[in-house]
């Protein structure tokens, strides 16, 4: 029961806090594309966290700002749409692995909320549940901007769902099952085997038409500022736009997640096995700390060393100081700690533990790489015109990703 | 009581309502919404009997896909109060129909009271979609086909339908 939870709660957490993590990489990555610097004013005392302080402020801004409810919207649609938008984006997690499955003493415990027969397909039948929210929200807030927001996402939404799953059902069939686990454990840890290697143009195929489901750049019509206002959350302001906005952020996690899990081995460590890990958990976790310790050391030492450009009168000239001495500190301590104590002999729980970790942060580090291209291709590619998006997604990619099918299929069928 | 009978319970009344619902509102997109909740219940019921692909599929293609369209249309025609409310009818159609309706679901409960539907439970990996798979390919291949080329036929029919002036053009 509690194992339960904590599978469900912990992922469910780390996403949420990825999501402010991602606002700002959104809003430092445009920045630099633009060669401007960014958000870098807000600050507790004198901390700035390089912007990141500035999320906190949104967060505290948005739930302070006004709830406005148009008079002419119908209410209840128009209320229940924000919800729909976020609870669909946050439930697509429960089949997600996140590491490779315990041997406990009272049988395997796979590291996943929800260890679902039809995996994959639980993903697809939810995310196309999240339509609902952008057309609710288009419709009930009784404007023409936000229904034509609406129109353009449901159908955009739809034509581009056929061309998701096709791209993915090549993958299906190397693994021969729908269960992500599976999928994941089948491509084992070398990385000429991922699927990235094995279906290149299903992978190209997958991150288009996840770009067009999650509603963003170069496939964000339903909210083309220049055409629409904000297109379907044009009349939604305060805690129900914030909704709108961290369900964008919780569907981008999601398909990087996708992404990772379908063609990049998900929790899969390049080049070492979990049996490799497993072995050698107690070096992993002595070197492991050692090289954390020297980071923090070096980093530590460059904020604390750096000298501010900016004559400073405020609290913000010591913010170097205020990070930078700390991190060295615990910089040192680990590594004395580590030095005088030697590698530490693990157990079996705990090895696993160590793996599971190790597994669980390289997984996370890919969803990280997958988002940040989201953020990089936003700030990069302008915007498709209208029927530009739906001759690529029926004319092109359609009949690419059924070629693709059948290609893989007869190779399944000779290998 | 246990978990599973109070699940089942939530979910019939779910698909009960809702059903009644898509009939009773006024308004098409209510019940284009309700049929959405309804079709989600009835998944939930499938769940509840192990029919695991199933569910997903009911939810997959009926709300996701089906009903998508369904919405799309009906907001993008954006009928008006006054334009729903065209369809009227003297007293003795009213009757009729109203007749129409009792016959058929009396006549629909007493199929269900006749019907015993008896047979093996269910074997071991039934529902999942391996077994699914190959039944299909195996065993209802020839209808699976038939259904197939009814669709493409419907669907060609559909764009020759929709396509204005083809020779013109």
């Amino acid at each position: 029961m509690t194992a339960t939870l904590l599978k469900i709660f912990v992922p469910f957490g780390v996403i949420m806090q990825i999501v402010p993590v991602l606002i700002w990489l959104e809003r430092k990555g445009a920045a630099y594309i633009q060669d401007r610097r960014g958000p870098n004013r807000a600050s507790i005392a004198g901390v700035r966290l390089g912007g990141l302080i500035h999320s906190l402020a949104d967060v505290v801004k948005l739930i302070f700002k006004e709830d406005i409810w148009p008079t002419q919207a119908n209410r209840l649609i128009y209320a229940l749409a924000p919800f729909i938008a976020m609870s669909v984006a946050c439930v697509t997690f429960a089949v997600i692995p996140w590491a490779a499955p315990l041997n406990l003493s009272s049988g395997t415990m796979s590291l996943q909320a929800l260890d679902f027969n039809t995996g994959i397909l639980f993903i697809f039948a939810i995310a196309s549940i999240g339509v609902y929210g952008i057309m609710m929200a288009g419709w009930g807030s009784n404007n023409k901007f936000s229904l034509l927001g609406g129109l353009r996402a449901s159908a955009q939404m739809v034509s581009y769902e056929l061309t998701l799953s096709l791209s993915v059902v090549g993958v299906l069939m190397l693994a021969g099952s729908v269960e992500l686990g599976s999928i994941v454990a089948d491509q084992g840890s070398e990385v000429w085997t991922w699927n990235l290697v094995r279906q290149p143009l299903g992978f190209i195929l997958f991150v288009v038409a996840a770009f067009a489901e999650t509603n963003r750049t170069p496939f964000d019509l339903a909210e083309a500022e220049a055409e629409l206002v904000a297109g379907y959350h044009t009349e939604y302001s305060s805690l129900k736009f914030a909704l709108f906005f961290m369900a964008e952020y919780v569907n981008m996690i999601i398909a990087s997640a996708l992404m990772a899990t379908l063609f990049l081995g998900g929790w899969q460590v390049p080049f070492a096995g979990t049996e490799f890990l497993r072995d050698h958990a107690s070096n992993i976790f002595y070197y492991g700390l050692l090289a954390f310790g020297l980071f923090s050391i070096l980093v530590g030492g460059f904020l604390a060393l750096r000298r501010t450009k900016v004559p400073w009168k405020d609290a913000r000239r010591f913010e170097g100081k205020i990070l930078g001495i700390p991190a060295l500190v615990v910089g040192i301590g680990l590594i004395f700690w580590q030095f005088t104590q030697g590698p530490v002999v693990l157990g079996t729980l705990g090895s696993q533990a160590t793996a599971a970790i190790l597994q669980f942060s390289v997984f996370l580090g890919k969803i990280l790489f997958f988002c940040w291209v989201f953020i990089w291709v936003r700030w990069t590619l302008p915007r498709f015109r209208y029927d530009q998006l739906m001759a690529l997604g029926w004319k092109v990619m359609l009949p690419l990703a059924l070629i693709n099918l059948v290609v893989t299929a007869v190779a399944v069928l000779i290998l | 009581m246990s978990g599973f009978d109070i699940l089942f319970f939530v979910f019939a009344g779910f698909a009960l309502v809702s059903a009644m619902g898509v009939v009773v509102s006024p308004n098409p997109v209510y019940s284009a919404l309700s049929l959405v909740l309804t079709l989600f219940s009835v998944a939930g019921l499938f769940l509840l009997l192990q029919a695991e692909f199933l569910a997903v599929v009911q939810v997959l293609t009926y709300a996701g896909a089906i009903l998508v369209l369904f919405v799309f249309i009906i907001m993008l025609l954006n009928l008006s109060d006054f334009e729903l409310m065209e369809v009227r009818m003297g007293n003795l159609g009213k009757a009729l129909l109203t007749l129409a309706a009792v016959v058929a679901f009396i006549t629909l409960a007493f199929v269900v009271h006749l019907t015993r539907i008896t047979g093996d439970p269910a074997v071991e990996g039934f529902g999942d979609i391996s077994t699914l798979g190959r039944e299909i390919f195996t065993h209802y291949v020839i209808p699976f086909e038939i259904a197939g080329v009814l669709l493409t036929v419907s669907l060609i029919g559909a764009v020759m339908l929709a396509k204005k002036n083809l020779t013109k053009e």
